[in-house]
């Protein structure tokens, strides 16, 4: 048996997407809206589609900042933010006003430095550059393409906690990992094969 | 810098797929249970799925659900996303902010929205406010005129007086996300995009756009990427008729050195895999 991983859902678009993903990997996964179900869970995975503030207010909303960090930073669960659910691992972001994130990797979340022939949104496949080895890389190879939907990126004050750039204007973090804690910026649950095997790898962790 | 984009549109007519010719004629091709077995084999980019339904009541006529038939465009994204794990994008009839959630939460990544933008177009604000302007994508339905082209609204019926650029531009300030370009004129025809106005589009706007509308040999993909460097190049009919035709275009466009990702005919994973 895998371990039970606990979907936090707070509204994100994409929850449904990841449980789907999740289900067809035959992962345990729970639904997770109260500190409750974050206890029961083993694993926990922040999926995240829409705007920073949006997001930690929603998750101050069901009561979930402190109970999070708890698990994560005392009980060391492992824990996976996708998208904007990486983004507010940092201290703070920036899109629509100044927002105040988990602050478990130091630095911050802004908007994408506009550079000609780049449209921003970054939207589209892209191919990953990985530069440290990371569990949830295990067996992709190196330059293997994923989704990617943003148009904010985060800027981390230790650059040896990123595991992977992503090419579009500047060198953009497209994974960081500290201890415990990972974060993705691509969409692992809309990357057909790749994506599938990085959430298996997760699940393994 | 992302891989260029090839993008399947299936379009959806009260429940069935349809072929569209001028945005007027409109042919059944089959069930949507149908194609998303054939769908989910194909190593596609991405989808785009447009209900043009105009009473937004769907029939999947299937036998093997004893309840009732008539599925919203909401049952269909659900059963797609079960099985096919890319970027869903959807739109048809978007009118209201819950419109948008209730598809994003059925697991599509983004919305399209046509004659909305044109009657509101702070509702593009709005929603971009609300999910991101990365999910919101702006579709421009236009027809060529005399020197130009003409911006229609309501599926292609009334003329709103400015042209694809100016409106393109208009709805990246309100916050678009990205654009779709559609030729009424060249849908259905097969003949190739019309490039032209594909590039004033691409030529005007900083967010990514999509081309779409009279692909019908795998030459006219590259003709259009060639001279009008969009972001993504879609089409409908041409991935419906042939087997493997996505595989077939995907692979004719990777080795003529587009920046495509590497075609591959099997995308099952299996659970077990390591």
């Amino acid at each position: 048996m895998s371990k039970i991983i606990g979907v936090i859902n707070y509204g994100s678009g994409n929850y449904k997407s990841l449980c789907n993903a999740l289900d067809f990997l035959n992962i345990n996964r729970i639904e997770v809206n109260s500190a409750d179900d974050l206890l029961k869970s083993e694993n926990i995975i922040l999926p995240g589609v829409g705007t920073y503030g949006n997001c930690m207010e929603r998750l101050n909303y069901i009561g979930l900042i402190e109970p999070i960090k708890k698990e994560v930073l005392d009980r060391k669960k492992n824990f996976l933010g996708i998208c904007v659910g990486m983004q507010v691992l940092t201290d703070f972001g920036t899109e629509h006003g100044n927002h105040n994130g988990l602050g478990f990797v130091a630095g911050s979340t802004n908007i994408m430095s506009k550079s000609k022939d780049m449209s921003i949104p970054h939207i589209g496949w892209s191919s990953v550059n990985i530069v440290k080895n990371t569990p949830l890389f295990d067996s992709i190879e190196n330059n293997s393409d994923f989704y990617f939907v943003h148009s904010y990126c985060v800027n981390v004050e230790n650059n040896s906690l990123v595991s992977s750039f992503v090419q579009h204007g500047n060198n953009i973090p497209s994974s960081i990992g500290c201890e415990n804690i990972y974060g993705v910026q691509f969409h692992p649950e809309k990357s057909q094969r790749n994506g599938l095997k990085l959430l298996k790898n997760f699940s393994k962790i | 810098m992302p891989k260029l984009r090839l993008i399947p549109v299936i379009l959806l007519k009260n429940g069935k797929i349809v072929q569209s010719k001028k945005f007027k004629r409109h042919q059944i091709l089959g069930t949507p249970s149908v194609i998303v077995g054939r769908l989910s084999n194909w190593f596609s980019d991405e989808l785009i799925f447009l209900d043009i339904s105009r009473d937004g009541i769907h029939c999947l006529n299937r036998d093997d659900l004893n309840f009732n038939n008539n599925n919203s465009i909401i049952d269909i994204i659900e059963e797609v996303s079960r099985k096919s794990f890319m970027p869903l994008t959807v739109g048809g009839g978007i009118k209201t902010i819950s419109d948008v959630e209730s598809r994003l939460s059925a697991g599509a990544d983004k919305v399209v929205i046509n004659t909305q933008a044109v009657y509101k177009p702070e509702f593009i604000r709005e929603c971009s406010r609300i999910f991101g302007s990365q999910c919101i994508v702006v579709s421009i339905d236009a027809r060529a005129s005399k020197d130009s082209w003409g911006v229609y609204s309501d599926y292609g019926k009334n003329p709103i007086g400015e042209t694809p650029s100016e409106f393109a531009k208009k709805v990246q300030d309100y916050g678009a996300g990205e654009i779709l370009i559609n030729s009424i004129d060249n849908d259905g025809a097969g003949n190739g995009y019309d490039i032209k106005l594909v590039k004033s589009v691409v030529d005007s706007v900083s967010i990514p756009v999509i081309a779409l509308g009279g692909a019908g040999v795998p030459e006219h993909f590259s003709e259009c990427i060639d001279s009008a460097s969009p972001d993504a190049i879609a089409a409908s009919n041409i991935f419906q008729y042939t087997e493997n035709s996505y595989f077939n275009i995907n692979r004719f466009l990777y080795n003529n050195s587009f920046n495509v990702r590497r075609p591959e005919l099997e995308t099952i994973f299996e659970a077990g895999d390591n």
